[in-house]
């Protein structure tokens, strides 16, 4: 399913990107283009705008110069709908944002009736197969404060693809969690690429970057300094900073 | 051997070379709390019974008080006494007998006090606490004073209730024009007392010729608290709204909810849920504030359900008419059979949100929860059942 192909449309283009808050620059300038398909892992030391990278992509952050292209659609144009492209970008973030008031399979399917209008049957249909597919069918009927970290965070997962995303993004989506609980989730997202699914993945999990990443992108002071196959990037990377970040984390 | 059985050996009482403090025998306050344990203890009752001193009496409970401080103190220096230490023994007995003196002179004062002044006491409790004209006062305070407090109540939580989920919707607005017609709104009336509202809405506008309720004041009184209460829950619902994480609002707009849409779904029913204790606090406040609609001037009226006087005001006619406050003591026992009963409701909501959080942080560590620390979660969490 990976594209590959030169003539189709990037799924994702960063044309320029910039965003500040106030005074302080975060985003200085990126450009990048991400196939249907394809898998890209982006590390960096912290601070170093990854984060805001991801959140100017389905515009929680609203960009300060440059644009973001989905689809070919520039999604910082007035007139846009923005809440129409956010369909198109599922998110996952680091502390769940469940919604603590709903049952787990409600969390997956009020956005399906409340956005999408189905109705309570086909809207229960899709979202116990999402649960399914992250191994949490069981627990449809409980709530989020009944669940652990993992199985929160493969609820996030599950609701998030209900919506039948284009591309996933997920924001750093194990930190918050106990090592024993990291796996499952991991494997929820490698299973996902294998699947086809486009993502974009802010992590700091090596491991997966090298196992499940098509490229692999390290970020400093708001810029993408290097863009690669992992193997290449983890093994000889070029810049002095990324050598230095890699001798920290590796 | 150890340290300690060297120390415990050899060592004179007092401070010991490991600086152990024990009981010693030229400790000079477990003897001083003894005396002014007995001396309170013995003059407790001559001053009482005996001599009057006057003033001077209260000399005694003093002196009893600081036996008790000083032993407690002389206590709390010691690290380490054997098992019915002699020394430690007179501190603790100082301490009793302090105590005791102290007690022994206010119950004794109060019983002489109350046997003195008998004659005072039986005419305040026939003025407050005539069973007779309670007994007359209570079917009128019943069908009258309670079904009108009641209106008036329940027409002021409803009418706060809803405006002020409108005006903290207003607060918190994107439109800075609506942010600034709520503040100036919650200023004004937090900002004036409840009876200055009640009378520029119940006296000054029909007066004006305003008579949107017609003739009837109750109708005018609960508008008025209504809208007093609005700025209140205004404020209260705005505090619970912005409780909720940003996260909440993120993860709904991320899956393509607009702005409204998840307002209403997602953060608003985690605000209300959150401050349902604040929120039954300003009931009960507004019960009691029924009772301002004296200024008003309400009058008696049977011919229709909505008109009459309050609760307050048929207690205050009647005490008037018989110069007589049973009838006032009976209004108040309306109001406190409604207010404890809603205080005790708020508290155990209370106490579910915040022990419901804790067996929650119980039962998983791994993770610092979607929620912010101290918060809601479990009130809907264990409603369903299940887990604990």
């Amino acid at each position: 399913m990976k594209s590959g192909s030169d003539t189709k449309t990037p799924r994702v283009q960063l044309k320029d990107l910039q965003k500040s808050f106030g005074s302080l620059d975060v985003l200085t300038g990126i450009d990048l283009d991400i196939d249907a398909g394809e898998v890209v892992v982006i590390v960096g030391p912290s601070g170093s705008g990854k984060s805001t990278m991801l959140r100017c992509v389905n515009l929680l952050e609203e960009p300060t110069g440059g644009s973001v292209l989905i689809d070919g659609i520039d999604i910082t144009e007035d007139g846009v709908n923005v809440d129409r492209m956010r369909q198109r970008c599922g998110m996952v973030f680091q502390h769940f944002n469940l919604f603590p008031h709903m049952s787990v399979l409600k969390n997956v399917t009020v956005a399906l009736r409340k956005v999408k209008g189905l109705s309570k049957s086909e809207a229960d249909q899709i979202g116990l197969d999402r649960l399914h597919q992250v191994d949490l069918a069981q627990k449809a009927d409980a709530r989020p404060a009944q669940l652990s970290g993992g199985q929160k965070q493969r609820v996030a997962i599950a609701r998030a693809l209900a919506m039948e995303p284009e591309v996933m993004l997920f924001d750093e989506v194990t930190s918050a969690l106990d090592p024993e609980l990291v796996k499952g989730v991991l494997d929820v997202m490698t299973n996902l690429a294998r699947q086809g699914m486009t993502m974009m993945v802010v992590t700091h999990e090596m491991g997966f970057a090298r196992e499940v990443a098509d490229r692999v992108i390290f970020m400093d002071g708001g810029v993408v300094v290097e863009d690669g196959p992992p193997r290449q990037l983890m093994e000889n990377p070029r810049s002095d900073r990324l050598k230095e970040f890699l001798s920290q984390v590796l | 051997m150890t340290d300690t059985t060297d120390v415990l050996d050899t060592s004179a009482p007092g401070t010991t070379p490991g600086g152990r403090r024990t009981p010693a025998g030229s400790d000079v306050k477990p003897t001083l709390a003894l005396a002014l344990g007995v001396l309170a203890l013995v003059a407790a009752p001559v001053v009482i019974w005996l001599v009057n001193v006057g003033p001077a009496g209260l000399l005694v409970p003093i002196a009893g008080i600081a036996a008790s401080r000083i032993a407690k103190n002389y206590q709390a220096e010691i690290d380490y006494s054997p098992p019915g230490d002699p020394i430690m023994r007179r501190a603790q007995l100082g301490r009793t007998l302090g105590i005791t003196g102290a007690l022994v002179f206010l119950i004794g004062g109060l019983a002489t006090w109350i046997v003195g002044n008998i004659e005072q006491l039986r005419t305040l409790q026939t003025l407050l606490f005539d069973v007779g004209r309670m007994v007359e006062a209570f079917p009128v305070l019943l069908t009258e004073g309670l079904r009108i407090t009641l209106i008036v109540w329940i027409g002021a939580v409803v009418i706060g209730q809803i405006l002020g989920v409108v005006i903290a919707l207003m607060a918190i607005s994107r439109r800075r024009i609506f942010r600034v017609l709520s503040l100036i709104y919650i200023d004004i009336f937090r900002g004036l007392p409840a009876i200055v509202t009640i009378v520029l809405v119940g006296i000054a506008m029909p007066l004006a010729g305003l008579r949107p309720f017609g003739r009837n004041p109750v109708f005018y009184g609960a508008f008025a608290l209504g809208l007093v209460a609005t700025a209140y829950i205004a404020e209260i619902v705005r505090a619970g709204i912005q409780s909720i994480d940003e996260g909440q609002m993120e993860a709904a707009r991320s899956l393509g909810m607009p702005h409204g849409k998840a307002m209403g779904l997602i953060i608003i029913p985690q605000g209300i849920r959150r401050v349902v204790p604040p929120l039954t606090n300003e009931y009960i406040a507004l019960l009691k504030d029924t009772s301002l609609m004296f200024v008003i001037g309400l009058v008696a009226n049977s011919s229709s359900f909505f008109e009459g006087r309050d609760l307050y005001r048929v207690g205050t006619n009647l005490a008037q008419q018989n110069g007589n406050y049973s009838a006032v003591v009976l209004a108040g026992l309306f109001y406190l059979v409604m207010t404890i009963p809603l205080t005790r409701l708020t508290n155990y909501l209370d106490r579910r949100l915040r022990e419901g959080h804790a067996a929650e942080d119980r039962s998983f560590t791994d993770d610092e929860d979607d929620l912010l620390p101290g918060t809601t979660g479990p009130i809907h969490g264990h409603g369903g059942g299940g887990m604990a």
